[in-house]
């Protein structure tokens, strides 16, 4: 791979190169020094730059170093390089080197004169001589190794013999007495203490070594002894020493001193401040500071200025004050956890119940009488204490009366002659989360509004003891009926049913406020006896039935130890209790429904998986009761409907509020979803108040699907049936178990409710009454009292309140979860299609006037429903071919190397890079040595060449000039052998030419 | 100019077409030694003392434009369904082939620091070292481009055409190449490029380094 790399590169590279030669050549011409030292100009450009040269020879400038890469201001060595003046040089070199080598090998020795100065000519004789002594004494010290410890004492030993070698003149010594400056006079001694002639110092200073010569006449300036040359320069090491150890010596003395001195000084000047400081006044640092703080807090308020009192009494005052203020924190009592409140709650209802036995025995104290008076309001306790009910009720009566105004016109219950209506208005109350609302609220809404509802309530106080007997009538009319919301025998319900409408009648009659006598500990009771019972001995009326459930239940409360089963027990007995008086219908049930409904809520969070059972075994009952209400349909039997009885009904409703609803799936709410859901595809539709079930049904499963957005076709398909029925449509569209009776009237009334004017309101104005029913159990139990002969509905009215509920039910749907769902085209298409041909139901010529309420209720459904087709129609994505998936070539990030740096050995150890670069260097070493052998050889072989081709040279003149010698003289010869015609001379020429020509052949 | 077709038409056009070759041509890419040792790639910003001092023209050293084509044909969703081949030609006359899968850096120091790698590497492998994403080839760069191939070159000088109109007149039956200018300055010349086939007519009036980005965006319709 790397001689592809090379090859590539270097190809790439030539190219380059070649393309670059001529326009290189261009710029070196026309150059000057300006591109001189510049790299080369392309990638592998063959170090042919050539910087012009001194000599002039620009073939002579060529670089021998190839650079790989162009790389601007990167220089290479030998890039830039003359060759021809290199090897000219080269040449110069051997020819001084290696050529006298040469001419000397094999000839006499050399005398080499390595005398001192002997080159110099400005040296006199005199100067050379002393230069040569110096240099043998040098080399003497050297060699000796006496100079190498060049100590004091030897010296001042050799001054008198220099080194064991004695200065003589004429055999005697120099340094003898009889010196020879004594014997001249010269040097004659004034001092007779001194030695005479040279003494020592002179010698040392002056003779031998150390001082040049230039430096001997003139004296040093430093030097204070008048020492010649650089004498204090040559220190011993001892003395040296010495010199240090004094002069540290002294500097110590001198700092001592210098130190004794400035203590005196500054003693001195103590002692004068002294004196000084009695005449300085000062000022008080923190009297001034406090001053300044009360300056500053002087316009502040009285508590700033209070903590930034002036004095310091001020300041004592207060904190004494602010510790005398207790801040401590007081604990409160914990808060109770439901156990506790419930043994609490329990404790209490004890209490109370032994002062009514006190009371009752006559054992009346002052302790006593405060809980007399807590036991004789306990009905406003409880309302106390269950203040938020009370709240909710209240909101429930705005509510009520919202939908009051919002819809106009009241709802009259007394058209309402079948008790089993109840139900079909029941499903109304779409949004009333809170139990009903107590009674006192009918009379209040009576008074507060339209005129219809004064002559109800007018009419329910009038028929209140002509209703009781009704019930009982009718109670027992139907008492061979089939059991009802329960398991129960039939006729044991029946009577039940009866027992618990005359108690509830009993109660009601009686009045509102709580029975005082009513005992607070109660027994749990077990049955359905049993509870009415306890009804009948304490209960005056349904506000002490609602306390009755509440203190049972208080009491027995799971949390404050009650006894399980027995509670089980009693939910129970209070579902039968529901159930029932869902079915007696009576107006005055209406508190204890909420007492029992709050009950069974309560209790439920209490013991969760035990009310599921117990709900899941009541659906049970009703699944099996609709089994065979079912079955006895098929077999002709018409008496009985197998619709859910009001009081399933009331339980139905129940049911979210107990349990949780949304739920995917729920142990008890589905099988409740799934029996409704049965019960509206399967039940037959015969009467009208099968209508009015199924419409309350509907509602139900609508309310139950409502928040979670789950989709029940069972609800579509009857809404679908029930309008196209309205229409008059085939009955393809209808549900096979609505009777064509039933259609055909449904139809007729709804083509007549059509064309009627708005403002003559068909009979009783029902059009606004679904909507109004929230929350208002008691007029539906009120309502529903009225027996079967009173059942007259105004001609068109069951189909008037069929067609607005169903639009109430339609336009609740499309603005649900529903209207977002994928589907909602296909689920509002129908009855978007229904809705239209109810409202093309009228005749084209006998045109619905413009004020009918009733058309334009369905008018406006249709419009939001259409619009809400439309709007899932516009969020539909269209469906478009998906696109063939093309797969992206991966992306990949590339290798880069961080502080790229260019060097030969990248990437290797260093170690082995330094290993590397030396065996590289030994090569290129060896390389070179080899090549300069093979040039000095080459050198000498020429010169060899050169000298052998000198002698030929000479040679061959001498031989030439011998032969020319030769030939001139046989010339002569032969001329004068010419010249005297062989008279006087004779021979000469033919033989010597003769004998030279023979040689040369 | 053509009148501009939808891009759907294009589409259809482009869609069974040959491998589209672009070559970057005059692209400066020329390593400086600084001196703290590190070597550099050649630009006008941060080495023009050194450009002074050498006698070079500053407008001839533009590595970025380079850089911002690069970016803009290999991010293109042509290259990303593998139908462009790019290759690159240095002034100084050194050629690179670009993998399609090359992910160019981002910023512009990278970048140099990338190419500076592979002036002198000659080869750029990917990070896990399976690939090699950039090479330095031999020239010339007629030896790679497809048989009997089309050559549009790009000029400032040339007649304007709409991006999408060229794009459905390229020819179905024969593979296209582009010639792209990476240089501040200078033109292409037929002179440099005798392969140019269309250049007269096809010589299109757009800037250089934002030319990459409709071609390639139209081309990838």
């Amino acid at each position: 791979m790397g001689a592809t790399k090379k090859k590539y590169s270097e190809s790439t590279l030539g190219r380059q190169s070649g393309a670059d030669r001529g326009d290189r050549k261009m710029r070196k011409w026309a150059g000057g020094g300006k591109f001189r030292g510049l790299g080369p100009l392309g990638p592998g450009s063959r170090s042919t730059t050539r910087s012009p040269t001194a000599s002039g020879n620009p073939f002579d400038a060529v670089g021998n170093r190839r650079a790989k890469f162009t790389v601007l201001n990167k220089r290479a060595k030998g890039q830039v390089r003359n060759v021809g003046k290199a090897r000219q040089m080269a040449v110069e070199r051997r020819k001084k080197t290696l050529l006298v080598e040469y001419r000397a090998s094999k000839k006499d020795n050399v005398f080499k004169d390595r005398r001192f100065g002997e080159d110099d000519p400005t040296l006199s004789l005199e100067e050379k001589m002393l230069l040569r002594f110096q240099k043998e004494r040098q080399k003497r010290a050297r060699r000796s190794g006496a100079g190498r410890f060049n100590l004091e004492q030897e010296e001042e030993n050799e001054d008198d013999n220099y080194g064991g070698l004695t200065l003589t003149h004429k055999g005697k010594a120099l340094t003898a007495e009889d010196d020879y400056l004594d014997k001249d006079g010269v040097a004659s001694s004034d001092d007779e203490d001194k030695k005479r002639g040279l003494n020592k110092e002179i010698v040392k200073e002056l003779h031998f070594g150390g001082t040049r010569i230039g430096d001997r006449k003139r004296p040093l300036p430093g030097d204070e002894e008048g020492h010649y040359g650089p004498s204090a320069a040559k220190k011993s090491r001892a003395e040296l020493i010495e010199e240090i150890i004094a002069k540290s010596k002294m500097h110590k003395a001198a700092k001592a001193k210098l130190k004794d001195a400035q203590e005196l000084v500054l003693s001195q000047l103590d002692e004068s401040f002294k004196d000084l400081v009695g005449d300085l006044e000062f000022r008080d640092k923190f009297k001034s500071k406090r001053e300044e703080q009360a300056k500053t807090s002087r316009g502040g308020d009285l508590a700033t200025s209070g903590l930034l009192l002036a004095d310091n009494q001020d300041y004592d005052e207060l904190v004494t004050a602010i510790r005398g203020e207790s801040f401590a924190a007081k604990a409160r009592d914990r808060t109770k956890t439901p156990e506790e409140e419930a043994r609490e709650e329990r404790e209490k209802l004890e209490r109370l119940e032994a002062a009514r036995r006190a009371r009752m025995r006559g054992e009346v104290d002052a302790e006593v009488d405060s809980e007399v008076e807590i036991g004789g309001s306990s009905g406003e306790d409880a309302e106390a204490r269950s203040g938020e009910g009370g709240e909710s009720e209240e909101e429930e009566k705005e509510e009520g009366e919202e939908d009051l105004k919002g819809l106009g016109t009241g709802w009259d219950t007394d058209s309402w002659s079948d008790e089993e209506a109840t139900s079909a208005r029941l499903s109304c109350e779409d949004e009333s989360h809170e139990e009903k609302s107590d009674s006192s609220e009918g009379e209040e809404r009576a008074g507060s509004g339209s005129a219809l509802k004064d002559v109800k309530a007018r009419r329910r106080e009038a028929g209140h003891g002509k209703r009781l007997g009704e019930t009982e009538r009718q109670n027992g009319k139907e008492s061979g009926a089939p059991p009802v919301g329960n398991v129960r025998p039939v006729h044991k319900n029946a009577r039940l049913r009866g027992v618990v409408a005359k108690a509830v009648a009993e109660v009601a009659e009686e009045g509102k406020g709580v029975n005082p006598r009513m005992p607070y500990v109660l027994e749990c009771p077990s049955s359905l006896e049993d509870f009415s019972l306890l009804v009948r001995e304490h209960a005056r009326g349904p506000q002490d039935v609602a306390e009755l459930i509440t203190r049972i239940r208080r009491y027995h409360a799971i949390r404050s130890g009650g006894d399980r089963a027995r509670v089980h027990a009693f939910y129970d007995v209070l579902m039968r209790r529901l159930a029932c008086l869902g079915d007696a219908l009576t107006a005055a049930g209406e508190v204890e429904v909420n007492a029992i409904a709050e009950a069974l809520t309560m209790m439920a969070e209490e013991m969760p998986s035990a009310a599921a059972g117990l709900w899941g075994r009541m659906l049970t009952g009703l699944q099996a009761r609709l089994g065979k209400g079912l079955r006895d349909h098929e077999l002709g039997e018409r008496a009985r409907s197998p619709w859910p009885s009001p009081g399933a009904l009331l339980l139905l409703r129940l049911l979210p509020r107990v349990f949780c609803a949304t739920d995917f799936r729920h142990p008890v709410v589905t099988p409740a979803l799934l029996y409704m859901g049965q019960a509206l595809t399967q039940c037959p539709l015969l009467r009208p108040r099968d209508v009015e079930r199924g419409l309350f049904v509907a509602a139900l499963a609508l309310q139950y699907t409502e928040e979670s957005g789950r989709l029940m076709p069972e609800f579509f398909a009857f809404l679908q049936s029930l309008l196209a029925a309205l229409a008059g449509e085939s009955s393809a569209l209808c549900l096979p178990t609505l009777g064509p009776s039933l259609a055909e009237m449904l139809h007729k009334q709804t083509v007549a409710a059509l064309q009627e004017d708005a403002e003559t309101p068909p009979g009783p104005a029902v059009l606004g009454g679904w909507g109004r029913r929230r929350g208002n159990e008691e007029q539906d139990l009120d309502g529903t009292e009225a027996g079967p002969e009173e059942q007259e509905v105004g001609p068109s009215l069951l189909a008037v309140q069929c067609l607005s509920m169903t639009c109430h039910l339609v336009k609740r749907v499309c603005e649900g979860p529903l209207s977002r769902s994928p589907a909602a085209v296909e689920l509002f298409q129908p009855l978007v299609e229904c809705l239209a041909a109810v409202e093309a139901a009228v005749p084209k010529d006998k045109e619905a006037p413009a004020k009918c309420l009733l058309a334009s209720v369905v008018r406006e459904t249709a419009q939001r429903l259409e619009g809400a087709v439309a709007a899932a129609r516009g969020s539909r994505a269209p469906l478009i071919w998906r696109k063939k998936n093309v797969e992206a070539i991966p992306s990949l990030a590339p290798r880069i190397i961080d502080n790229f740096i260019v060097r030969r050995d990248e990437g290797l150890e260093r170690e082995a890079a330094r290993i590397k670069q030396l065996t590289r260097q030994v090569k290129r070493e060896k390389k070179g040595v080899m090549r300069e052998l093979r040039r000095d050889a080459a050198f000498l072989d020429a010169e060899k060449v050169r000298l052998e081709r000198e002698r030929e040279t000479v040679r061959r003149q001498v031989v030439k000039d011998n032969t020319a010698w030769l030939e001139a003289s046989a010339a002569d010869f032969n001329k004068q052998v010419k010249q005297a015609k062989g008279e006087t001379l004779r021979g000469g020429g033919s033989g010597l030419k003769q004998m030279l020509l023979g040689k040369r052949k | 100019m053509a009148e501009p077709e939808s891009s759907h038409d294009v589409t259809e056009s482009l869609r069974n077409k040959e491998v589209i070759t672009v070559v970057l041509d005059k692209a400066s890419l020329e390593t400086v030694k600084m001196k703290s040792g590190q070597y550099c790639l050649l630009n006008c910003d941060d080495h023009q003392a050194m450009m002074k001092k050498s006698g070079k023209n500053p407008a001839d050293y533009r590595p970025d434009i380079l850089h911002q084509e690069l970016l803009a044909l290999l991010d293109s969703p042509l290259n990303k369904v593998g139908k462009l081949k790019v290759y690159i030609r240095s002034s100084s006359n050194v050629l690179i082939e670009v993998n399609a899968k090359c992910r160019i850096p981002r910023t512009y120091k990278r970048f140099a620091g990338l190419m500076v790698q592979l002036l002198h590497k000659l080869k750029v492998r990917s990070a896990d070292g399976k690939a090699t994403l950039l090479k330095v080839i031999k020239n010339p760069v007629t030896r790679y481009l497809p048989a009997g191939f089309k050559c549009y070159g790009f000029s400032v000088q040339g007649t304007l055409y709409n991006p999408n109109a060229l794009a459905c007149t390229l020819p179905d039956d024969k593979p296209v190449v582009f010639v792209l200018g990476a240089m501040a300055a200078g033109h292409i010349t037929v002179q440099d490029h005798p392969y140019v086939s269309a250049a007269r007519e096809a010589m299109m009036t757009l800037k250089l380094a934002t030319t990459c980005v409709p071609v390639s965006a139209t081309l990838s319709d």
